[in-house]
Parts: structure tokens; sequence; C-alpha cells
């Protein structure tokens, strides 16, 4: 993007205008900013702020610990727990979303009459929210009156299988955008390279591994990334589900920092709240790493 | 004049609803006929497999709770139907109010990024200022601070404040609900990428015609970039409308409650209604399956605006 | 080193020097509550400014905060309003937080720096260590001394419950609700299986005995039923007169160490596991709002004993008898479902209630339910109206009444002794259930009145999730209980260095 000259067009060039021209784009930038500053900046300053120093258990005074308590909360049992459960959660919903994605997407991108309406079921569970979701799994695998609550690798008892259950809740609701995404990513194939394939006699399943995957890998990179830094994010649903049961089993980091949002824990609160943030950038940009060597850009 | 009518004639972000070449052998009509049939039967029970659990919502939204709780409350199929359990549901439940005071929260929400990224994209694409790039790193950065991350401190900022405290009143909680999310890098992105596909010579025009910068922005700017733009705000309304981090750590009054927080405060409350939850769930769902259905491509279009190169 | 932001910073300021001079009429606090005591230091008759309120001008208004919902909180506001309509200095607001102790003490906790808290607030029994150090809180004791005729009414409060709520003489709440743990059992059941339905279990090793008859023959599939709650299996200890926390209970010096894997801790764990492991334990998880464990006693359930708080009986006798209303039983488990459902569902059950059987002998244990506490950050007249509203509540009569229809146990004997409630217990099927829990609550040992923990919060979640292992998980007992104890060692550590 080049230095564009702005649309009001005068004579000059001279140090006035340009004055104005960035007085005036200070000014629109003002408001983003102004939020920017206070609810996302300011926020990670007192993150810092709050994991260097200890409350007082009444939250009237603080004094100054350094880094012990970010590293023993880091260290500890409860975020390594937490971590954990994260971590289980993600290889339950990532992987099984991208393929069911990618099925779906397959699926529906074809010549057929009514497609747009099977396109439109299959992204309908956009509308879902991580609330509705977990409701709507209710009827499900809750052990009262879930229809499934007596299938042992769903049961709330154990901390795995509840986990598994939540699962469920999220790849369902996920199903809707890695949809959309995926199907996107098939209509930007070119034409071209699928009609040359197809006169080559590729057949369909080579097709797909030598031609479609590749071309649309820059899209399910893409998707791995949304649905990690989901799973990473990942609370609500374990929170109307199992309510972080059994035994703490299926509370991840995020579920466990709500609760250490009193003044005495805000010590703890915000070191894990730091510990989620650079492992959710460190997560997002090894997979685009790792994962870009292998994604297949243009041609 | 003549600016505005090229404005019109010019939808640069269009949607390519492509679909995939015919294969190019030749294909007796039967077996057409019979792949094509395999294929709708393949998607319908993909279909069937996506809608089942709605299915099952529904179905324990309409049944009758007294009678459903004696059988055990599992049950695959509708118990003593009634059509109006829905509105009983609605009426029991108090449904109506948090769905109303989300859809307020939800408009500010929309409304104030739209305007806070109008303007910002406005100045990335259109103007030239001292530390440019820096400033758009900022915003880029702002991603990697969601509200999860910064919830503890967020929350003690509104402590300190005195918004979120035990007797939280209307007005704090709305601010409580809506300041934060103000402003979105996601916004400046999407805007700005569809601002900056404003043909040239339509800029150069517009200077030639000396438009100011809000005239610019009025006229030019925005209408080109309306499909965009459209679908920025109903990704927001998405994501605004179903929080759920945020009100439940910022809403202390259940008068408060939005509706994604109604359905944790409806779940498990009544054994014997047990239609409510459920019912509750329906409810929460309808506006957004209302707009997924009316701007489907809007909607698409936003949603995989990263997702797809060129 | 104070907190960094400006307009906190200022307040603090203004409030440090207004509680200084506060706490050099109450003793030492700052860092020294662990040296001498866990107390807060002496308490002061100067410090309780009771009839300040009528002298001021107007109407005082208090706040008093709880969690109770259903009878209870009707029991409460009824109380107030009547309060209300005797006298025109004082006017008592009501107000809710909540419907659990949880949600109470956290809305509590956060009001605390900001110093923006009730007149009077009912915490659950466990917070007492904690109110002590959050230094917000008016002891009683300084009240009863520049109060004599206060003193008097309360003279006659059962030995045990004034042990449990006092620290090195002080005593911290005016006012108590005292709850136990009882068997609910069937009647029925019992007798069709050969155990008499009137002599319950009353220790460990007969529990056992009776699940195990009741079992065999085909009454119950799990007979026994229990929330994994850490209350039970505190009870069965601290009843077996065992400490749990080191400094002599947490009651000679703050806690630092904890001792639940001990030879009580033990066994009531093996109990737990070993019921589970034998199919004669229904074992129902230990979150809020779980009803699960009271519908496995109904018919269609699988259970004929339950193990639960005392605080139940009339909303238990109001299911058996069809007259419930949703909200009763909403405040045992957050629930609610009608009183037609209910009474469908309950059938013809015929519940027997004994004392909660012990690992040697029943009914012992430390005292629960909540407990009333004046906070001293309030003006003078606010914490007078406090004390008198207080008073108010410890009479006599309106002690009966919250008795009879708020279902706690009267801590005061001449409550108790009250001819209306004495006939109540006596003709009554539901009353003579409540005279049973009482029992339960005179036979408590003043000199062991339970542990003194200052995190009490994170005790019950880390035992609670060392309990829910071993009964959901088949995890080994022994090793649940010392992870617990460790994670708990580490909490009590930390409560310490950061009460400074």
């Amino acid at each position: 993007m080049t230095a564009v000259a702005g649309p009001t067009a005068t004579a000059g060039r001279g140090s006035g205008r340009r004055v104005r021209e960035a007085i005036a784009a200070y000014l629109l930038l003002a408001p983003s900013f102004v939020v920017f500053a206070l609810f996302f900046f300011w926020p990670l300053w007192g993150l810092i702020h709050n994991a260097l120093h200890q409350k007082n258990i009444q939250g009237t005074a603080e004094k100054w610990v350094g880094s012990k308590q970010l590293v023993d909360t880091l260290t500890g049992e409860e975020f390594r727990q937490g971590l954990g459960v994260n971590v289980k959660f993600l290889v339950l919903t990532v992987p099984i979303g991208v393929v069911l994605g990618v099925l779906l997407a397959m699926s529906a991108h074809r010549r057929l009459r009514g497609i747009k309406i099977f396109q439109t079921i299959f992204s309908s569970t956009v509308a879902s929210s991580v609330a509705v979701s977990a409701v709507v799994f209710l009827t499900i695998v809750n052990p009262e009156i879930g229809i499934f609550r007596d299938v042992g690798w769903l049961s709330f008892d154990r901390p795995f299988s509840a986990l598994t259950a939540v699962s469920l809740s999220s790849i369902w609701r996920n199903l809707g955008l890695t949809f959309v995404i995926v199907l996107a990513g098939l209509q930007a194939v070119p034409d071209e390279v699928v009609e040359a394939s197809l006169l080559d006699g590729y057949g369909p399943v080579r097709r797909f591994f030598r031609i479609t995957i590749p071309l649309i890998s820059p899209t399910l990179l893409f998707l791995a990334v949304v649905l990690t830094v989901d799973a990473f994010q990942a609370y609500a649903q374990m929170e109307l589900l199992t309510g972080g049961g059994p035994a703490g089993g299926t509370e991840t980091i995020l579920f466990k920092i709500t609760r250490l949002l009193q003044p005495k824990d805000v010590g703890e609160g915000s070191s894990m709240a730091l510990g989620l943030f650079v492992i959710t950038g460190l997560v997002a940009a090894a997979q685009f790493g790792v994962l870009n060597r292998r994604v297949h850009y243009g041609d | 004049m003549a600016i505005e009518s090229a404005v019109t004639h010019t939808d640069p972000m269009a949607p390519d609803r492509k679909l995939p070449p015919e294969a190019a052998s030749p294909e007796r009509s039967h077996r057409s006929a019979l792949r094509k049939a395999g294929w709708y039967v393949l998607l319908s029970a993909l279909s069937l497999v996506v809608l089942f659990p709605l299915y099952m919502t529904i179905v324990r939204a309409i049944s009758n709770p007294s009678k459903a709780l004696l059988t055990g409350g599992a049950h695959l199929t509708p118990i003593d139907a009634e059509w109006d359990s829905f509105t009983r549901a609605f009426n029991e439940g108090n449904l109506g109010r948090p769905l109303l005071w989300s859809l307020a929260v939800t408009l500010v929400i929309v409304g104030g990024q739209l305007l806070t990224s109008l303007f910002a994209a406005y100045a990335f694409a259109f103007l030239d200022f001292p530390f440019k790039r820096v400033l758009f790193g900022v915003v880029v950065a702002t991603l990697l601070l969601p509200i999860e991350v910064t919830l503890v401190t967020n929350v003690e900022t509104f402590q300190d404040w005195g918004w979120i405290q035990p007797n939280q009143n209307g007005g704090q909680a709305f601010g409580a609900l809506t300041l934060p999310f103000l402003a979105t890098a996601i916004g400046i992105f999407l805007i700005r990428q569809g601002f900056l596909s404003v043909p040239r010579d339509l800029r150069d025009a517009a200077a030639l015609d000396g438009y100011g910068h809000l005239r610019f922005l009025w006229r030019v700017a925005i209408p080109v970039s309306r499909p965009i733009i459209a679908s920025f705000v109903l990704i927001s309304f998405l994501g605004a409308y179903n929080q759920y981090v945020w009100p439940s750590a910022s809403v202390r009054t259940q008068m408060y409650n939005t509706i994604q927080l109604t359905l944790r405060a409806v779940t498990g409350q009544r054994l014997d209604q047990l239609n409510i939850p459920f019912a509750a769930a329906i409810v929460a769902s309808i506006p957004v399956l209302v707009l997924l259905i009316a701007f489907q491509r809007h909607l698409v279009r936003g949603l995989t605006a990263g997702a797809v190169k060129g | 080193m104070t907190i960094g932001r400006p307009r906190l910073r200022r307040t603090l300021a203004v409030l440090s020097i207004g509680a200084l001079a506060l706490a050099g009429c109450g003793g030492d606090d700052n860092g020294n509550a662990g040296n001498d005591g866990s107390g807060g230091g002496k308490a002061n008759a100067a410090d309780c400014p009771v009839d300040a309120f009528k002298d001021a001008n107007g109407v005082t208004t208090i706040k008093v905060w709880h969690s109770y919902v259903g009878s209870v909180r009707n029991t409460l506001e009824k109380i107030a309003n009547q309060y209300n309509a005797s006298q025109d200095k004082v006017k008592v607001e009501v107000e809710a937080q909540g419907n659990s102790y949880d949600a109470l003490r956290r809305n509590f906790e956060a009001g605390i720096p900001n110093r923006q808290l009730p007149a009077i607030t009912i915490a659950e029994d466990t917070n007492t260590q904690f109110m002590i150090d959050s230094r917000v809180v008016l002891p009683a004791t300084s009240c009863l001394e520049a109060d004599p005729k206060a003193a008097e009414q309360v003279k006659d409060i059962l030995p045990a419950i004034r042990a449990a709520y006092t620290v090195d003489g002080v005593q911290y709440p005016a006012s108590m609700n005292a709850s136990t743990i009882v068997l609910y059992y069937n009647r029925k059941h019992f007798a069709a299986a050969g155990l008499d339905p009137d002599k319950p279990p009353t220790t460990l090793k007969e529990l056992r005995e009776a699940a195990e008859k009741l079992k065999a023959s085909g009454q119950s599939e799990k007979p026994l039923v229990m929330k994994m709650d850490p209350w039970f299996l505190e009870q069965w200890i601290t009843g077996d007169g065992q400490e749990m926390v080191n400094n002599d209970n947490g009651r000679s010096g703050l806690a630092t160490k904890a001792t639940i894997d001990n030879e009580a801790g033990r066994t009531a764990m093996d109990f737990i596991a070993s019921m589970k492991k034998d199919g004669l334990l229904n074992a129902v998880p230990g979150t809020e709002g779980q009803i699960n464990h009271y519908l496995a006693m109904l018919p269609s359930g699988s259970s004929s004993m339950l193990l639960e708080t005392s605080a139940a009986i009339t909303t238990i006798n109001g299911v058996l008898t069809g007259n419930i209303n949703p909200e009763d039983l909403g405040q045992q488990a957050g629930t609610e479902i009608s009183g037609d459902a209910l009474k469908a569902l309950a059938g013809d059950l015929d519940i027997g209630v004994g004392l909660n059987p012990g690992i040697t002998a029943p009914g012992k244990g430390q005292v629960g339910g909540g407990a009333w506490y004046i906070t001293n950050t309030g003006s003078k007249e606010v914490q007078s109206a406090a004390w008198d509203f207080v008073k108010y509540f410890n009479s006599t009569p309106v002690q009966v009444l919250w008795t009879m229809e708020g279902s706690y146990l009267p801590i005061l004997e001449s409550a108790k002794d009250d001819p209306t409630l004495q006939k109540d217990w006596t003709t009554t099927k539901k009353g003579g259930w409540l005279a049973t829990a009482y029992e339960g609550i005179t036979t408590l040992d003043p000199e062991f009145p339970g542990p003194l923990i200052g995190p009490y919060d994170k005790f019950r979640d880390l035992f609670r999730k060392g309990i829910e292992t071993v009964a959901l998980q088949d995890g080994a007992p022994e090793q649940s209980l010392k992870q617990a104890q460790d994670a708990i060692t580490k909490q009590l550590e930390e409560y310490k260095d950061n009460n400074f």
C-alpha cells in the first residue's frame, strides 16, 4: 500500500497540509485507540503488575513478590492440570473438527439441485453460541436426562469421558464455521487446475489428496489455528455441562481464572492469564510456522 | 453525479459462488442418476446428524415437563407435546427481558464497533501520517489480547469504578457489558480492506471535485465497501450476542443477565419444568438464525475473510 | 505498599487512619494475628456504641446480607418486617446475595477493599477465622461487655456453640444459626430387611451392616446415598476427637499444617471407598445445586438411607405431606419442583430420622450452619442499630419463630423450652425429627469445638476433590487423603503469609 494523497486535493503539498492530515488521522484513530488503551493494554499491564505482587487476604494491601508468584503458579499443580485439560480438549476437538468440516464441505460442493438447502443446513450451527450448544447437548450427554447418559465413554464420573462429552458439544457447534470456511476454500480452487486433473485421468481419491488438499491447505491451516485458539479459551461449555467436575477434571485454564477474581486471588489469576496469553500466542505461531512449510501457496 | 453512479456499479467484493466443473468424461444417464441419488443420500444423512441435537432440543422444549420427569427424563420423542409450552416456558422462565436486554447491548456494541472501525479504517486506508505502521502494529497486537486473557484486570477496572459490585444497577451493568467492546481490530481490518479496493480513478475524481474526508467517507468509501461492511456488521453481531465469558464475570445482578447468562440461570432450576432451559436455548438462537438465513452470503464472507487467499 | 490507583490510594489513606484509630482500641493486628492465638486481639466495650442510633436524627437504615432461599428467607424477612414495625429508629433491609454461602462469601470478600459492606452478614460457620482476619468485624464480646442486659439474654446459649465461635475469650458473631447432620432412613425398608425401624445405626460399622442387610434383602440397590461433601467427613473426624489442622486445630494460633491424614481421616476415607466398592454407596458429586441424593430416596430411587443436614427437615416433611413450596426445596438444592409432582413421586414413604452415625458414637462432630457478624466499617449509628436488631433476633419469641418456620435449631435453652416449640416437638413427626437433631447438638463437646481454618473454601475444595477421586474414580483412599492434606497445608501456609 503506497502512501496515498488524500482525497482532498490542493495545489501545494506543504507541511501545513501534512499536519492537518496527520491531525485528522489521529482524531479518526482516537476512539478506537482509547478503547484499546483502556481495555486491552492497560489490563495487560495490570496483569503483569498483579502477577508480581501479592495482595493480602483482606485485599487491602499488596506487597512485591517478584517473579516468584508467576513461576510458582505456572509450574504449580492447578495450572498444569488446567493446561492438561485444555490440551486434551484440543486433541479431542481440532482434528475431528477439521476432518468433519472437510467432509461436509466436500459433500456439499457439487452441482445438485437444492444444494443450497444442504449448505444452509450445514452452516446452521454457526447460529448457536457456546451456551446454547452446551444446553442443547444436555439432551444428549447429561447424566440425568441425556439420551446417551449410559454410554461409558461419555460418562461424567471420570474426567476424560466427561471431557469427551463436552467436546461433542463444541465439535457440533463448530461444524457450521468449519463447513463455511472449508467450502470457501474449495470454491477458490481454480477451475483450470481441476479440469487439468480430470483430463489427466485423476480418479476422485487421487484428485482429493494430490490436488484438493494441497490447494486448500492455507484454508485448513487457518481453520486449525481458529479451532486451536478456541480450544484454549474453552470455559462456558464446561461450566454449563459438568461444572468443572468431576473433581476439577474438566476445569480449563480459563475456568480456573474465573474462580480467581477475588481480591486475594488476583495475583494467581493474573499469572494464569499471562500464561494463557503466552501459550495461545506460541501455539498459534508454531502452528502457523510448522504447517506453513507444508502448505501450498499459489502454484 | 458521476462519482455516485460509478460507486453503485462497483462491487469488488462480490463473492464467487463457484461450483466445481463437471467431469469431462461422458456419463450414461442412469449411472449419473444413481450417483446423484447417492449424493443425496449422503447429504441427507449428514444433515440428520447435524440437525439431530437441535431436534432433541425442540422435543424437550415442547414436551410436557411433569410427565417427562416421571418417565425418567431421557426421551427421544415428544411427550404430550403442546405447542403453547413455548409461550408458557417463555413466561415462566421470564425470557423476554434478557432477550431484549441482550439485543440492546448487542446493538450498542455493533454500532460502536462500526463507528470506531469506519474512522480508523479510513485513516489507515486513505491518510498518511507519522507512525502509521507502528499504530497499525498496535491494532494487530490487540488480537493477542482477547477478553479471555484480560479478564482479571478488566474486572478490577470496573470494580474500581464501582460498576461491578453486588448492588449493581442497570446503567453500570450496561456500561460494563458494552464499553470494552466498542472497538475491534477485526473491524478495522475488514473495512480497511474494503476501502483499499476503492478504485484509484474514483479517488482521484473525488479529490478533483474537492471532496472533504467525511463526504468522501459517506458518499464513496462506504457505498463501495458496503458488502464487506455488511459482513462485518453480521459477524460483529454474532460475536457480541453470543458472548458468555465477559457477561458472566461482569453482571452481578440477575436482573441484568443477558440471554446467554439466562441459560445458565434456568438450567437445573426447576426439575419439573425441564422444558424451560431448552425453550430458552431456542429463543436465544432465533435472532441469529434469522440473520443467518436472511444474510447468509454476507455472513459467510465475513467468517471466511481470513481463510481464503485471493 | 499500597494499591497504585489514585482514587483508591486516597480513599485507603483516609480509611487506614480511621482503622488505626479503631485498632488502637481493639488490640493488635497487622500480621500479629498468628502470634498470640488466632484471635484478632481483645474486645473492647468502647468499640460497641450500643445506643448511638437512638440519638441520631431520623431513621438509621442497615442492610443484612444472607444467602437463604425458600422458607428460611421468608422467615428472615418476616422477622425484619416485624422489627421494623415495632420501632421507628431503625430500618432493616434484608438482601439476598446469591443462593449459597459461597456466593455470599465472594460478595463479602469483594466488598472488603472498598468498604462496601453491609451492617450485618450471615456467613457460613466455617468462615470464622477469615472473618476475624478480615478486620472488619465488630466482636460480639465488645457489645456484650458494653450492654450487660443483652449478655443476660444469651447466657443460656449452648456451650458447644459458644465455644465454636469464641477465640481467645472473644466471641465474634452476635448470633448463630445451628444445624447438624442427621440420617434420614426408610422405615419400611428397615422393617422388611429385618432391621428395627426405631433403632437406626449409630456407628459407621452399624451403618455398613444395615446397608448390607438392605441390599441383601433387595430393598435397595445402593442403600446409602450421600453427597460427596467434605462436611460429612469433617464431622466424623472432629466427632472422633481428632484435629484436622495443627496449632490445636487452629485455635491457639493460625494453622499452618493440615493433619487430616490421621486415624479418623483414614477410617472415614476407607469407609467411603469400601462402601462404594461393595456397591453399598450411591456417591453423588458434591457440586452445588445437586438434588439427586434426595431423589434417590424416592420409591423410584435406589437408596434407603440418606445423610444430610437437619435444615432439610421441614422441607422433607413438606414433600411427604405434599405441603411444599417449590422454593422450599430450592433452599436445599437450588432446584425447585412443584408439590404435586413431588407428592406423586413420594408415594407412601415413611421416613425416620436418626443421629449422624459417628466413627465410635453418634451425633458427635462440630456445629454447622451460619453466624451473624456485625461489621465495624459503618458509622456508629449503623453499628449500634445492627446490635439492636441482633438483640431482637436473639429474643426468645423470635428464636422460636426462627426455629419453627426457618428450621434451624434453637441455640438458646430458653427458646428450646418454649411451650409452643415443645408441643410441636412432642406431637408432630417433623417436630420429633427436630428434637432428634437438637439432641445431636447438645452432645457436642464444648472442649473440642472443631477447627479454625482461614482458607476454609480452599480446604473444602481440595478435600472434596480427594473424596470425589476416591468415590467416583476408584482412587486409593490413603493416597488421595495424603495429597489433599499436602495441598491444604500449602494453602494454609499461603494464607498465613498473606495475612499482612
